[in-house]
């Protein structure tokens, strides 16, 4: 027996376990079960619920599982006549009080305390005096309550303090009285409040959007990807009659643990919006009209025919989502190469291309997101980071939490709930210069020389104060350090100056680099060659125009794929586009007022919620779903639609298995074999405009949540529209 | 009759005694300053502890831990330790700490300073009751500033290189708050709920910071002690449970009041001191120790003496010396069901076992008289009580359930004679 085990003995085996852990998790690992509520693996230890009492020899009262730390020679009997009286006890308390009309309860059915009430309750109660009652909150738009049913385990407050790292529910009162509550008729508004719903071990807090309309055993689970962001959160789905009821979190401890975002439980109520576009229309006589899939079809072939004949490919250009599936970057993209048409982008949110050129093969992550909340130093450079990626700052946290010195850079000042080293405020214009001298504090310390016209662009700063040299001394001295360059940077007018500098810092600390993109599948869109300067698999090509240059100019074909006017950073020069492009071709799941005005040509396609198709996260994890089945009329499905495209002109493009086939390697070897210091774009032209703006809404980044009706009544909506 | 006031009270028959003149002149602080002077030698924290460790000293808080023992758990560290007072005085009957705060302040605050220097706590909190605001915490306050004022606290005390602060704090009224470590979370901010143990306050306490947590009674005894030597501290009373202890009588006696007397003596003797039975009734029954203590019959107690191992033995315990007497013609159904209405009220809410438990058992002595009690009822609360018991965080479940399993133990005919007759109690 080593140091660190001891031998145990539960229900007359003995196991050899490591000293100090809790038993239940030891029983947990072993299969044996233990009853539980307050416990929970994700959280804290509370030991209040008193359900996993279990008898241990020489101990003269039942001890509760959750927080007993195993000890050499201890006897545990988990089945024992003391151990079932303890449990029976809890039980009977924990019933007295709760409502006894499960058939009337959200919960019923996926309830632990009626699940466990069968094994450990009695059939009559001997309680006949009248029943508590306790009084609800209104906690916004995306929890009701049903407070009568709490049973006080506390897991949603820890969740609260612990996780989210503010405490919007807490324990009110004392006694039988206590109950769970928020601080003066606030409302819960953190970003992964939602989580609590899970946790709630009762129907004490229950999904408001999704409650009293399906029990959960008539529903189908579906595995699914999130489409809101580039963390690629793992979903379950829960459908009945082709149609999704709500959805919860699927387990996976490399992204995204037992979490999910507020935004990715309750944004699918956006594909069930009365504008949903379920029709095609073509514009006759100057008004649209209903079509056909075919006639649209033939229509839009038609004007790129004749575009063709009359050698002007140039004068075409597209703009697709960056949130589209891997299928349908693949065919589409392909589609319109094989057309000869360079102009196409999915970048709408960025403004500086003067680094295409020396851009990597795909924007990444070169750690796993669980990775993150080891590191010891975390430079946080130009992001919203709880609204870009709530999960991602779920990992910062983490790491923060752990005493790693967080830092952050950004043009205004945000909210975090977790212990920050500094934040550096700059206005846009210098931005750049504050992180310059943080790459000037970090050279110096390093001693090694950046290429000469970084270094004159250093030459012009004034010299670091005392936070910059802070910053690049901690990046240099840890291990584990990691720099995460976030969307306000992306869509800063010098985005290559700073991405330049940001890759040099990363060299000369030796440090991990993430760069976060908007959309679901900005990373399948750079290797699907959505890009106007990369073909398939990062092969160079002669580059057409940028996001930025398609929105400047007018076109003789604007074709749009699953965007709208609101996903651009530069909405008003796209209206522009649109309303100067002589044909204006849209592939859209929404009715929107601004590009119908304009419309040629509109093709309805499915969302990602009803698509089959992979998205990659910012780690180059490829994670694929299939939920066609949820199309909603007889629709194709947008690979079958964009493949009818194909084969209208007997276009062979690259076959898409072989594309799969190669892509994990190519993904692997591209993260694996960036080489930072080859990417040193020079200085921007700084010609562009600034337009970046310090504050977004984390509910209207794509076209499905600026629908979801629960999503837009909260608190983060009504106070940035 | 043995000799009252021979510890804690030995100085408070003077002129204000809660000054520091009359403290100072009636030998006060001589210990804390033999202290400061002679830090290494006499004074070393090792012979302190030891010294409390020999005198047979215990917790006057209720549980009765051995002081001397508890101060040895305090680990060799470099952080931030402290002392703890816990003056929550709030156990029904109860009421020596509160003498203590308005008559001997000074007693408490060198105790403490002792004991923080046995420790290498250099920080100090006394947890006053949020009920003492108006009677005792201005007094204990006004001993502090005088302290303060003559440099007996502070930093780098007359020199001597030691460090202690110390800080009056006044809870808002919460019984659960006398459970240290319910009282360490209201003194952090927080809601004043018991945390789950181990980690012990030795190790986790005050602030995560290793903590030692004692009763007032017990802090006040310390500058005796060690200024006249564990030996003379344990010539008072018995060999297990040496030292004097303040009772406080309450109930159907004539005077009724704080009694410093060595442990050991017998019950007899002490109803002597408050003066015998009221309107010389017969002696029904005694609650010994405070509320939560098991009742003890007139006849079991008549022959005990009052001490730890006597009350023990007789099915009770010492507690926290409160002796509740009852005489005669009182209904014990009334008694019990105000006592569980105490424990109804007072508990945190926490854990399941109380939350759920002391409701309905105060319900279901509330229906017995109002008359609509039911005979399965008295085993229905010895079985809920039994439940509690031993099944939560902190010893709040136990207190609650002892008095259930004790009344309805000696008193058994009393409560069917309610359930039988609507309500009408046997004593009227």
């Amino acid at each position: 027996m080593s140091d660190n085990k001891v031998n145990i003995t539960i229900d007359n085996v003995l196991h050899s376990v490591d000293a100090g852990r809790i038993l239940i998790e030891i029983t947990d690992e072993l299969g044996i079960y233990i009853p539980r509520f307050c416990y929970h693996k994700k959280l804290s230890i509370a030991a209040n619920c008193r359900m996993c009492l279990v008898e241990v020899e020489n101990s003269s009262n039942a001890l509760p599982a959750c927080a007993t730390p195993v000890t050499d020679g201890m006897v545990i009997d988990t089945l024992s006549n003391s151990t079932k009286t303890a449990q029976q006890s809890t039980m009977e308390f924990l019933l007295i009080n709760h409502p006894l009309d499960c058939p009337i309860c959200d919960q019923g059915g996926e309830c632990e305390l009626q699940d466990l009430a069968y094994a450990y309750g009695k059939n009559n109660s001997r309680f006949d005096l009248q029943k508590l009652t306790k009084p609800n909150d209104d906690l916004g738009p995306l929890i009701s309550t049903d407070m009568t049913r709490c049973i006080m385990c506390t897991r949603c407050t820890r969740f609260g303090s612990e996780v989210a790292g503010i405490q919007e529910l807490g324990t009110m009162g004392r006694g039988e009285t206590s109950n769970i509550s928020t601080f003066i008729k606030q409302t819960v508004n953190h970003e992964l409040s939602g989580n609590i719903i899970d946790l709630c071990p009762v129907g004490a807090l229950n999904n408001k959007p999704y409650r009293y309309t399906d029990r959960t055993w008539e529903m189908d689970q579906i595995k699914s990807v999130s489409p809101h962001d580039c963390v690629g959160t793992n979903l379950y789905m829960h459908v009945k009659n082709n149609k999704i009821k709500r959805i919860v979190p699927m387990q996976n401890e490399n992204i995204n643990e037992t979490w999910i975002a507020d935004r990715d439980r309750f944004g699918f109520d956006g594909i069930y919006s009365e504008d949903r576009l379920t029709t095609p229309l073509i514009r006759t006589n100057g008004t649209l009209t209903n079509s056909t899939i075919e006639d649209s079809r033939r229509q839009l072939n038609a004007i790129i025919s004749s575009l063709i004949q009359s050698n002007k490919t140039d004068k075409i250009a597209a703009l697709i989502s960056p949130s589209v599936s891997l299928n349908e970057q693949f065919i589409f993209s392909n589609y319109l190469s094989q057309l000869g048409i360079k102009n196409i982008d999915h970048r709408i949110s960025q403004v500086d291309f003067s680094g295409d050129t020396l851009d990597p093969l795909f924007p990444h992550l070169n750690i796993e997101l669980k990775t993150i909340g080891e590191m010891e130093t975390i430079f946080v450079i130009g992001s919203d980071l709880r609204r870009e990626t709530p999960l991602i700052s779920h990992w910062v946290k983490k790491a923060a939490d752990k005493g790693a010195s967080i830092h952050f850079i950004d043009i205004a000042l945000r909210e975090y709930h977790f212990p920050i080293t500094d934040y550096m405020i700059s206005d846009t214009e210098s931005l750049v210069e504050n992180i310059g001298l943080v790459v000037k504090a970090a050279a110096s310390i390093a001693k090694m020389d950046v290429p000469q016209h970084i270094q004159e662009q250093l030459n012009n700063l004034t010299e670091p104060t005392v936070t910059h040299n802070q910053i690049a001394r901690l990046l240099f001295t840890k291990t584990n350090t990691l720099l995460l360059n976030g969307l306000v940077s992306r869509s800063h007018s010098d985005f290559s100056l700073i991405r330049s500098y940001i890759n040099i810092l990363a060299s000369l600390t030796n440090s991990n680099l993430g760069e976060l993109t908007s959309g679901a599948n900005s990373v399948g869109a750079y290797i699907t060659g959505c890009i106007p300067h990369r073909n398939l698999l990062g092969q160079s090509s002669e580059p057409g125009l940028n996001a930025l240059e398609i929105a400047s100019s007018h076109h003789d074909l604007l074709i749009l794929y699953g965007l709208e006017i609101d996903d651009c950073l530069y909405d008003q020069l796209l209206n522009e586009a649109l309303k100067g492009s002589k044909k204006v071709v849209v592939f859209n799941s929404f009715m929107e007022s601004v590009i119908n005005e304009h419309a040629d040509i509109i093709i309805p396609i499915n969302t990602a919620y009803e698509s089959k198709g992979s998205f990659i996260n910012l780690t180059g994890q490829v994670q694929n779903f299939n939920q066609e089945l949820l199309m909603p009329n007889n629709y194709y499905s947008n690979e079958e639609l964009l493949m009818d495209l194909v084969n209208e002109r007997d276009l062979e493009i690259p076959n898409f298995n072989d594309f799969i086939n190669d892509l994990e390697s190519f993904i692997d070897q591209s993260i694996a074999n960036r080489n930072y210091i080859k990417e040193f774009p020079v200085k921007a032209s700084n010609s562009s405009p600034v337009v970046t703006t310090n504050t977004f809404n984390m509910y209207n980044i794509d076209p499905i949540l600026r629908r979801s009706k629960p999503l837009q009544q909260t608190k983060e909506s009504q106070s940035n529209t | 009759m043995t000799d009252l006031n021979q510890v804690i009270f030995s100085n408070i028959n003077g002129q204000d005694p809660w000054s520091i003149q009359a403290y100072l002149s009636s030998g006060g602080y001589q210990t804390w300053k033999s202290i400061l002077t002679d830090q290494i030698n006499k004074h070393s924290p090792e012979k302190i502890i030891d010294a409390v460790s020999k005198s047979g000293l215990r917790g006057r808080g209720g549980a009765g831990f051995p002081t001397g023992k508890k101060w040895s758990f305090m680990p060799e560290t470099s952080q931030q330790k402290y002392i703890v007072c816990n003056s929550d005085e709030s156990e029904p009957g109860t009421c020596h700490d509160r003498d203590i705060l308005k008559y001997n302040p000074h007693a408490l605050i060198e105790g403490m300073a002792i004991a923080g220097f046995a420790m290498g706590a250099t920080v100090g909190y006394n947890y006053v009751r949020g009920e003492f605001m108006i009677e005792c915490f201005p007094r204990i306050e006004q001993a502090l500033h005088e302290a303060y004022e003559l440099g007996l606290l502070g930093t780098n005390i007359l020199d001597s290189g030691i460090n202690f602060n110390l800080h009056n704090f006044l809870g808002a009224g919460a019984y659960i708050c006398g459970e240290e470590t319910a009282l360490l979370e209201s003194l952090e901010g927080k809601q004043g709920k018991p945390r789950f143990k181990p980690p012990f306050p030795a190790n986790f306490g005050l602030y995560g910071k290793p903590t030692t947590v004692n009763n007032t009674q017990t802090l006040a005894s310390i500058p005796k002690i060690i200024q006249n030597g564990p030996e003379w501290f344990s010539s008072f009373g018995t060999e297990k449970s040496p030292g004097t202890i303040i009772f406080s009588v309450s109930g159907h006696i004539n005077k009724p009041g704080n009694y410093e007397l060595p442990l050991g003596i017998s019950f007899s003797e002490l109803l002597d001191y408050a003066g015998g039975m009221e309107n010389d009734k017969s002696l029904k029954a005694v609650i010994p120790g405070g509320s939560s203590t098991k009742i003890l019959p007139g006849e079991i107690i008549q022959n005990c003496t009052m001490d730890y191992e006597s009350l023990q033995k007789a099915g009770s315990a010492l507690g926290t010396g409160a002796v509740i007497v009852i005489a005669e013609g009182s209904c014990m159904v009334e008694l019990l069901k105000r006592i569980s209405r105490f424990y109804f009220a007072e508990n945190c809410g926490q854990c399941t076992p109380c939350r759920e438990g002391t409701g309905w058992l105060y319900r279901i002595l509330d229906r017995i008289t109002q008359g609509n009690g039911k005979i399965n009822d008295l085993e229905l609360l010895v079985d809920v009580a039994n439940r509690i018991e031993g099944n939560t965080i902190c010893a709040f479940g136990d207190a609650s359930a002892w008095p259930v399993q004790s009344f309805i133990e000696h008193f058994f005919d009393e409560f069917e004679y309610m359930i039988k007759n609507k309500g009408k109690s046997i004593a009227a």
